[in-house]
């Protein structure tokens, strides 16, 4: 029988449910209990695999309950196991935002700075530096205006400056690797933006 | 009469006197301290109480005598020698605290100074355990409040203390000098208002890793007025804003302060203002390190490079809790002389950390996130030949997270720092070569923890599991004494454990193992053993038997989700009478049946039996 050497475990596969999945076991009918934050506790309680063990020689066998069960019952999405791995509630907490980057805006008397990962995708980003700098218009990576004060319509392109010290058009990578690498952001005039020529719009939706 | 002489005695050994030189002390005369007349052979003795004075030269002898397991061994030699140990212990620390009674233990040791107890296990801290467990710091403060009055400092950890407890410490204690709380909570801003504006004596306030109520109480204001003697002041772990003038003026007129750490609420406008004010701080803990949110974009900017150029005995620097990496440049005046560093609140690259790194050649301590790679590890392991300490802790701490650090870095330091003794490793992808490699490259190490996030992870180039490298861990590493595991273990990795980590204490197993083998390898074979915790792992009822012998020896074991039950559990504390056997179950369970899996074993020794303030959800066998 092949191990898998290292790569993820098959329950992370939306068509995984592997060899192990249909094993007989001593648990319960799949009960899982539901923390106070809304992860399942799978499997903590009652129940373990190898009772009936189909060990062909192979290690692989030993998977915890906790994989079993979730292969059996979200073979999707993979709820986390509680306390781990075992980083302190504060160090979690305190990491939830922890990608501070400045913001100016050309004209702007006042920088701001934005904690990039409150975000999920570049809308929401737009629209919250929209919001701190509302009297500009500012013009999303699809081309789309999207105008709050129509009397100084004033457009705008929102650049970053990336790892490598580049100055790139927002909207270029995707999202998460935007977070990664920006470093600084800047709304500049959309009339000095010569040579960051809008793009075509990509065929997908705006909301990404 | 003798009680008296017995004080004077101290008093001399705070002068650092030595005894007469005309004194011969005899080990015969030291298994003889209960017979009388002993003194005849020697006339200048001719004294009507000879042990007395004995037990006076060994009062002054035992004064010297600091570390606790040497006290604990010379407590034991009769029962003079225990008499005089308990009369001259100044710290009393109680590593469980429901280990012993307060009274018992006031009673033994009539003049303490130093406190320091520790409540519940570590595994509370990754919520396994409910809240409201125990571990309840009221009764111990009610019992030394009585009998030490002259008690200086209190050192807690995973305690619950409420703020009442800190208003009767104020009441108790008049020469109240130190107080840490480590990992504590159940206290709040206005418990810390009372306590800092009471204690006039106040030397040092560390609040580390604790749970602080806001109760939007302006504690910051309440240290009283005029000089104060404060030489430390860690409050980092407050979540929340400060009367940031007051602190100011507190610093101002704290002319002893050494360490000060701020929490995130503090900016670096306002970090500078304070650090012009204490240039002669060794310890710094920077807040947020980021500005407030309104700052001109032509505005001059305080020159914070200066600021750190003035601390010319910063040793020790941490905080960046919301950095904004520009600013970091500030910090290159102090990296020469900086033994510890704390970046692991700060999300910054490889590039940002090289120029700091680069130039911290004695740093110690370094802890930092995954965010700088294996690339940042390496520039540490370039540069820093010093190392004694790493912590590298995760920036997502999911199962199933990315983490960019991996074999790679762990090899580099292992390979650039070799005087390694501590590591706290968390990963998704580690090889047996690496682990093995640090177990040859750093012989010091006495502190392993290795947490491969994954569940079961193996060796992703081998495809074997990682017994080999933790068992090369406790073959090459001889002065190991704690370790935690992680990664697709066998049983054969507690076979290794079991047969080479002969001075292991502290145990840390998780979804490991694969029958009760692997734990009865660990107990029959590692004599040091005193803290195991234990959780999701294939050991039940007979393992738990394989440790009888010694569990008497430990201050804990901690069993989660394994293949315990109750029946097998009460067992053990029916044999053993003075083992507490704790049976945990969280909120929603019900009460359980005999052969029912138990959730939670914690079991602990004890001269009290079963603690009276034990929760609904907590049995305790007998």
């Amino acid at each position: 029988m092949s191990l898998d050497n290292g790569k993820k475990l098959p329950e992370n596969d939306a068509a995984g449910l592997n060899f192990e999945a249909t094993e007989l076991t001593l648990g319960l009918p799949g009960k899982s209990r539901v923390t106070s934050d809304g992860g399942a506790k799978l499997g903590t309680k009652r129940g373990y695999l190898e009772s009936v063990d189909l060990n062909l020689g192979d290690k692989n066998s030993g998977q915890s309950q906790i994989d079993v069960q979730e292969a059996a019952m979200s073979p999707v999405s993979k709820t986390q196991v509680v306390g781990w791995p075992p980083v302190r509630a504060f160090r979690k907490n305190a990491m939830k935002s922890c990608k501070y980057v400045k913001v100016a805006a050309d004209g702007a008397p006042y920088l701001r700075k934005v904690d990039l990962q409150m975000y999920n995708s570049y809308q929401q980003l737009l629209t919250s530096l929209e919001q701190m700098f509302s009297c500009f218009t500012i013009r999303n990576y699809l081309n789309e205006k999207k105008t709050v004060d129509q009397m100084n319509e004033i457009e705008y392109v929102a650049i970053y400056e990336d790892k490598d010290g580049d100055w790139m058009l927002v909207g270029d990578v995707p999202w998460q690797m935007f977070v990664e690498s920006c470093k600084r952001l800047r709304l500049m005039k959309s009339s000095e933006a010569i040579g960051l020529a809008p793009r075509t719009p990509p065929k997908c939706s705006s909301t990404t | 009469m003798r009680h008296n002489r017995a004080e004077q005695m101290s008093e001399d050994d705070e002068r650092q006197q030595s005894p007469p030189s005309d004194l011969q002390f005899t080990s015969n005369k030291a298994r003889n301290c209960n017979a009388t007349g002993s003194g005849s052979d020697h006339p200048e003795f001719q004294s009507p109480y000879p042990d007395q004075v004995l037990e006076n030269v060994l009062e002054n002898v035992l004064h010297f005598l600091t570390s606790r397991r040497d006290r604990n061994a010379a407590s034991l030699v009769c029962k003079s020698w225990y008499r005089v140990e308990a009369l001259t212990r100044s710290e009393l620390f109680i590593g469980n605290c429901y280990t012993v009674a307060p009274g018992r233990a006031t009673d033994r040791f009539t003049r303490v100074r130093a406190l320091h107890l520790k409540g519940k296990p570590r595994f509370a801290d990754f919520n396994l355990m409910p809240p409201d467990w125990g571990a309840h710091f009221n009764p111990w403060v009610l019992a030394t409040a009585k009998a030490y009055p002259w008690l200086e400092k209190v050192y807690l950890k995973r305690m619950s203390v409420t703020d009442d407890d800190l208003a009767t410490m104020t009441e108790s204690f008049s020469g109240f000098k130190e107080l840490v709380l480590v990992c504590c909570d159940g206290f709040g801003t206005s418990g810390l208002a009372i306590f800092v504006s009471k204690c006039r004596q106040l030397r040092v306030l560390d609040l580390i890793e604790s749970e602080v109520a806001d109760d939007e109480t302006d504690w910051i204001s309440c240290f009283p007025e005029g000089e104060s003697h404060l030489e430390s002041l860690i409050f980092d772990c407050v979540e929340c804003p400060i009367n940031f003038e007051a602190l100011e003026r507190l610093v101002a007129r704290s002319p002893s302060l050494k360490k000060l750490r701020l929490n995130r609420y503090v900016s670096i406008g306002q970090l500078y203002r304070l650090m012009i004010k204490s240039p002669q701080l060794t310890h710094l803990g920077t807040g947020s390190f980021s500005p407030l949110e309104v700052a001109g974009q032509g505005d001059q900017e305080p020159d914070y490079v200066t600021a750190f150029a003035a601390c010319r005995s910063l040793v020790c620097l941490s905080g960046f809790r919301e950095i904004i990496p520009d600013y970091l440049p500030a910090t290159y005046p102090v990296c020469a002389n900086l033994t510890s560093l704390n970046f692991s609140y700060a999300n910054i690259t490889a590039e940002q950390l090289k120029p700091i790194i680069s130039n911290c050649y004695k740093l110690q301590v370094f802890w930092v996130l995954d965010s700088i790679c294996d690339e940042g590890l390496q520039a540490v392991a370039a540069t820093c030949k010093e190392l004694r300490e790493l912590r590298v802790f995760p920036i997502d701490a999911r199962e199933d997270s990315d983490s960019p650090v991996s074999e790679v870095g762990l090899q580099a330091i292992s390979e650039g720092c070799r005087k390694l003794q501590s590591i706290l490793y968390f990963c998704q992808r580690m090889t047996n070569a690496a682990v093995i490699a640090m177990s040859k490259n750093c012989p010091d190490l006495v502190v392993f923890r290795l947490c491969i996030m994954g569940l079961h992870r193996r060796d992703p180039v081998t495809g074997e599991p990682m017994d080999d490298g933790f068992g090369a861990i406790v073959m090459n590493c001889k002065k190991l004494t704690r370790l935690a595991v992680s990664g697709l273990l066998t049983d054969k990795a507690f076979d290794y454990i079991g047969k080479y980590g002969k001075l292991v204490r502290t145990l840390s197993v998780a979804f490991a193992g694969d029958s009760d083998m692997g734990l009865k390898y660990v107990l029959e074979g590692c004599p040091q053993l005193q803290k195991l915790e234990i959780r999701d792992s294939p050991f039940g009822d007979a393992a738990l038997r394989s440790g009888l012998h010694h569990y008497y020896n430990m201050r804990f074991l901690w069993m989660s989700s394994c293949r315990l039950t109750r029946q097998g559990c009460q067992g053990i504390a029916r044999v053993m009478p003075r083992l507490v056997v704790e049976v945990i179950r969280s909120a929603d369970e019900e009460e359980m049946e005999m052969d029912d899996l138990v959730g939670t074993l914690y079991m602990y020794r004890s001269l009290e039996g079963p603690r009276i303030d034990a929760p609904k959800f907590v049995n305790i066998l007998r």
